[in-house]
């Protein structure tokens, strides 16, 4: 396949916030609810992004850094940026000044030819379990001055013994 | 996702502010009693100026173990609900479809002034960080829900707190004096039990599901609540809380929630410094082990469930986080079925910190 050198990529929104460390890096989707753990060589593509690599830059890069069969780090960085683009991390195109770049704690990866370490696909783990925090329900019923009808999310509560008062 | 920064200028939300406080000062005359409670919180005295005597028994028991004499305030918060003052709150200026999914009011939440209203418990909270004031206020002090009664103020202590490095977070804490452990999981992980364990053994209690995180050069967690919630089906695996739980009240889903201050206030550490982030798992094997996981993973316990609570948290809030994982070691708490040793292991495990 034909990789592009015009195609970048940069974080979608300010709303995605991350954090890169050593093993991975810790994705936050703040519209959504969902998160995320990159990892594999998942941390080094997304350093890349971050960085203005287009598509032939980030492949050559890992290439450079890892050890194994290039069309397989191309293979698995194409899936990755197709997988990231889906999930609405990255879009195409140059980054702006308004999506800040991830703080970035990790260590260099060597490249001295005996140094490199084996190539391993990227992995991004999702998670969904935080997303029932973020679902608005529309409000039905204010009172006579505006203010809304509570909606109750736990039913009556009963005491199981008298309450001890505090004064 | 609307943006909350946008709409009123601050000029509005203070002119809010400024209404919503004087109907608290009209409750308070019709009240004809005012209560005044102080708590030392994060290190800053707080005062709560209440208007008549409804809400004190609904909002105070879960911050007993800070309670301190009366003092300058750092924090004044005035609290009051329609029914019992027979004062109406200032109707709201803005509209049905201005509110975010915690509350927040859009163009309310400007740099000076904050604003949400909570529709499941139908309080308002406002916050002047200018002025260091803030307002409390529901329909009626007898509809308030027992959890706001387990996590008072949780809102507004998150907006005041966070202007001064201190962070609210989920998590519990529990150690000693000279050092201890953050606990950080989702629901069901454990990390509530294994607090609670801590009320029967040699290490103290500082928080079950909420507390203070201070951060810099060395992390200190700040208890906030003295608190607790446990499932019914479990309380026989903790016989020592009975005298706490003779007194709790039941949250849906068949928990208790109870206020440890009476019964455990000499177990209740005040706060210290912290050592280590566990994230607890239950394996069901036969003992509790320990095992060293990289900061990314804790940052994954902890972050989300902190971020996606709060009104307004963000990319401060997880800058935060961030910047505490690297600095203190996190571990796996592979929890076994040695209930009971489940204190010892971590007791054990802090003196090779």
């Amino acid at each position: 396949m034909q990789l592009s050198s015009l195609t970048t990529y940069s974080v979608s929104r300010p709303q995605i916030i991350r954090e890169q460390f050593d093993e991975e890096v810790v994705i936050v989707d703040l519209d959504t609810g969902s998160y995320y753990a990159l990892g594999g060589a998942g941390g080094a593509v997304w350093s890349a992004i971050e960085a203005g690599h287009n598509q032939a830059q980030i492949v050559a890069q890992l290439a450079a850094s890892y050890s194994g069969e290039v069309a397989e780090i191309e293979a698995a960085t194409l899936r990755l940026l197709d997988e990231l683009q889906r999930e609405a991390l990255i879009v195409p195109g140059a980054a702006d000044s308004t999506n800040g770049a991830a703080q970035d704690g990790s260590t260099p990866i060597a490249t001295a030819e005996g140094d490199k370490p084996a190539f391993e696909a990227p992995i991004l783990q999702k998670f969904t379990d935080m997303q029932a925090l973020l679902l608005l329900d529309p409000i039905h019923e204010v009172d006579s001055a505006g203010w809304p009808q509570p909606k109750p999310d736990e039913p009556e509560m009963i005491p199981v013994a008298a309450p001890a008062t505090q004064g | 996702m609307p943006d909350f920064l946008a709409g009123a200028r601050d000029e509005n939300s203070a002119l809010f502010f400024e209404a919503a406080r004087a109907a608290f000062l009209r409750a308070e005359k019709n009240a004809t009693t005012s209560v005044q409670r102080f708590f030392r919180i994060g290190g800053f005295t707080v005062g709560l100026r209440f208007a008549g005597h409804a809400l004190p028994p609904r909002l105070t028991p879960a911050l007993e173990h800070l309670s301190t004499a009366p003092a300058a305030c750092d924090l004044t918060i005035f609290l009051w609900d329609s029914a019992s003052t027979e004062t109406e709150m200032t109707p709201p200026p803005w509209s049905r479809d201005d509110y975010g999914v915690h509350g927040e009011v859009r163009g309310y939440n400007m740099p000076r002034i904050r604003t949400a209203f909570h529709l499941g418990s139908g309080v308002l909270s406002a916050l002047d960080l200018q002025n260091n004031e803030a307002i409390f206020w529901i329909r009626d002090a007898a509809d308030l829900p027992i959890y706001e009664s387990g996590a008072p103020l949780l809102t507004t202590l998150h907006w005041w707190m966070s202007a001064r490095r201190r962070q609210l977070i989920h998590a519990a804490a529990i150690g000693r004096e000279d050092g201890g452990v953050l606990l950080v999981g989702k629901g069901g992980s454990g990390k509530s039990s294994t607090a609670l364990r801590a009320l029967n053994s040699e290490l103290q209690y500082a928080a079950d599901d909420y507390c203070l995180l201070e951060g810099g050069e060395r992390p200190f967690v700040h208890s906030l609540y003295s608190s607790g919630k446990i499932h019914s089906c479990d309380a026989h695996k903790f016989p020592f809380l009975q005298p706490a739980l003779d007194a709790s009240y039941n949250l849906n889903n068949e928990k208790a929630l109870f206020f440890l201050h009476d019964t455990f206030g000499h177990k209740i550490s005040a706060g210290f410094p912290i050592r280590a982030v566990l994230c607890p798992t239950v394996t069901g094997r036969e003992t509790t082990t320990l095992r060293k996981i990289p900061a990314s993973a804790s940052l994954l316990a902890l972050a989300p469930s902190t971020i996606f609570q709060l009104p307004g948290a963000g990319h401060n809030d997880f800058s935060f986080l961030s910047e505490v994982v690297r600095r203190v070691p996190g571990y796996a708490l592979e929890l076994g079925r040695d209930y009971e040793n489940i204190p010892r292991v971590i007791a054990d495990f802090l003196e090779t910190l």
